[in-house]
């Protein structure tokens, strides 16, 4: 039997920005997405004001006057990074770490403590003291039942933040205390539909025939409510299927109509895209460059894509800029106002055994600039350093007014303290 | 902090891993600000720790 713990981080990126800024403690803050558009996380102070997730900034601007509510710019370098600390703490804890999102992780803890609670408890106060991140963590014998458990954990006080179902009482209690839309895998369409049903809780669920289950459900239906049951069906999937592509796109913070500004913006993705891959030790084969108009706008509409082949596959970001350029170039139509773009690199494989061409004209001279170029990128941080074409990007930069210091990832930008 | 060899623009290297003793320096927050302190010197009621100093560097350029 194996035995599963999900540790969740609590209001993730409100937690973030709360380690380097202290004074956040206690208040209501709200995070916006890219853009400044709308809320993507609410500390729970925010929550109770009534903020909603995804709500547009225009909409609460009143409330965040009135309860003096700090509103920040995503800050995702910070987040990201940030998210890599804690998973780091979470693998050496447990022999097998699953990170399932960017501020989710399953761990099998099959065998490790005597005592799962207390072990859960130092799962919990080793992240908050080595990253500063607080978190909540779920014990059970199935994924569906830890999710679950998390989620209790994490709204009841007395649970501490922990609560292990493992052989006790309160697997049973658990599942009547969880609505059966808030289970794992269980969509919103659905729960109407078993509500309609009587089926209110998780434990109304797990009383359902198995055949009225598949018969509705379908198969994964039925996987949910046996793992809701307690028989282990999803467990750790063997080794997750390496990324086949890799997007970078987004929306600008005013359109725009020039060639050279959509030049200018690509330039910037794939520049992204490229270090993205290279993190990884892939390369690509094809990059696809797209640009979209606005569709919620009267005017005229617009969205092509163009695919060119990178032969043989390359990661270097002078090539991959060059192709997404010649993209651009023969996607583009003048008179149309474009909202967003993105370059999408294809046909990812492992640099190690990518086939190699017997026209390839390899020369090493661009694998130590680019190097070099990582390096001065790892060291001053995403920006300080750029192929020549991308110019000022003021034309097309989104609005992020409010972003705090990317405190961990740029050396220029780690805390200061009084003395 | 200059009797602790700290002196303003110095870089600290904070390890958060390590629990403090007497003897050593820390980052506590105090009224939400990130403070260096020696572990002696602080009221625990009103100081949290947020690291614990391992070292520090200072460019002298």
């Amino acid at each position: 039997m194996t035995i599963y713990a999900l540790v969740d981080c609590n209001n993730f990126y409100v937690s973030c920005e709360r380690v380097f800024n202290p004074k956040l403690e206690g208040r209501p803050v709200i995070i916006l997405s890219s853009n400044d558009g709308c809320a993507i996380a609410r500390s729970s102070e925010a929550k109770e004001y009534g903020v909603k997730m995804a709500q547009p900034l225009y909409q609460f601007t009143d409330i965040v006057e009135k309860y003096d509510i700090q509103v920040l710019s995503g800050n995702f370098h910070l987040y990201t990074d940030m998210s890599n600390r804690v998973m780091q703490v979470l693998a050496d804890m447990a022999p097998t770490a699953q990170q399932y999102s960017i501020d989710e992780c399953f761990l099998d803890i099959t065998g490790l403590p005597d005592n799962l609670d207390e072990y859960g408890q130092t799962i919990q106060a080793k992240v908050k003291q080595w990253t500063g991140i607080p978190v909540g963590i779920g014990i059970a014998k199935t994924k569906t039942l830890a999710k679950a458990a998390n989620r209790i954990a994490k709204v009841s006080k007395k649970t501490g933040g922990v609560l292990n179902l493992v052989g006790s009482q309160w697997q049973e209690k658990a599942l009547e205390k969880t609505e059966v839309g808030d289970v794992w895998g269980i969509g919103k369409q659905f729960a109407k539909k078993l509500h309609r049903n009587g089926v209110k809780t998780a434990f109304d669920l797990t009383n359902q025939p198995d055949g009225w289950i598949r018969k509705e459900m379908g198969v994964g239906g039925l996987k949910t409510v046996r793992e809701l049951r307690g028989e282990d069906c999803i467990g750790f999937e063997s080794v997750p299927q390496p990324k086949q592509t890799t997007l970078v796109s987004r929306s600008f913070g005013k359109t725009i109509t020039e060639l050279d500004d959509l030049i200018n913006a690509v330039t910037v993705f794939a520049t992204a895209a490229a270090a993205d891959i290279r993190k990884a030790n892939l390369v690509s084969s094809a990059v696809s460059v797209f640009m979209e108009t606005n569709r919620f706008s009267n005017e005229p509409q617009y969205a092509p894509s163009q695919s060119i082949e990178l032969s043989p596959a390359r990661n270097n970001t002078k090539h991959i800029v060059r192709a997404a350029i010649q993209g651009v170039k023969e996607a583009y139509r003048e008179g149309f106002k474009f909202k967003k773009a993105g370059v999408m690199l294809l046909d990812l494989v492992d640099a190690d055994t990518a086939p190699l061409s017997l026209f390839d004209q390899h020369d090493p001279k661009d694998d130590k600039l680019i190097e070099a170029f990582d390096q001065i990128i790892r060291r001053q941080g995403a920006g300080s350093i750029n192929f020549g074409v991308t110019g000022q990007p003021s034309a097309w930069h989104s609005a992020s007014a409010y972003q705090s210091p990317r405190y961990t990832t740029e050396w220029g930008a780690i805390p200061v303290v009084k003395t | 902090m200059e009797d602790h060899g700290i002196f303003k623009g110095d870089t600290l290297i904070v390890d958060r891993s390590i629990n403090p003793e007497k003897t050593s320096i820390v980052v506590v927050v105090i009224d939400g600000e990130l403070t260096v302190r020696h572990f002696s010197d602080i009221n625990s009621e009103e100081a949290a720790v947020w690291g614990v100093v391992r070292g520090s560097t200072r460019d002298f350029l």
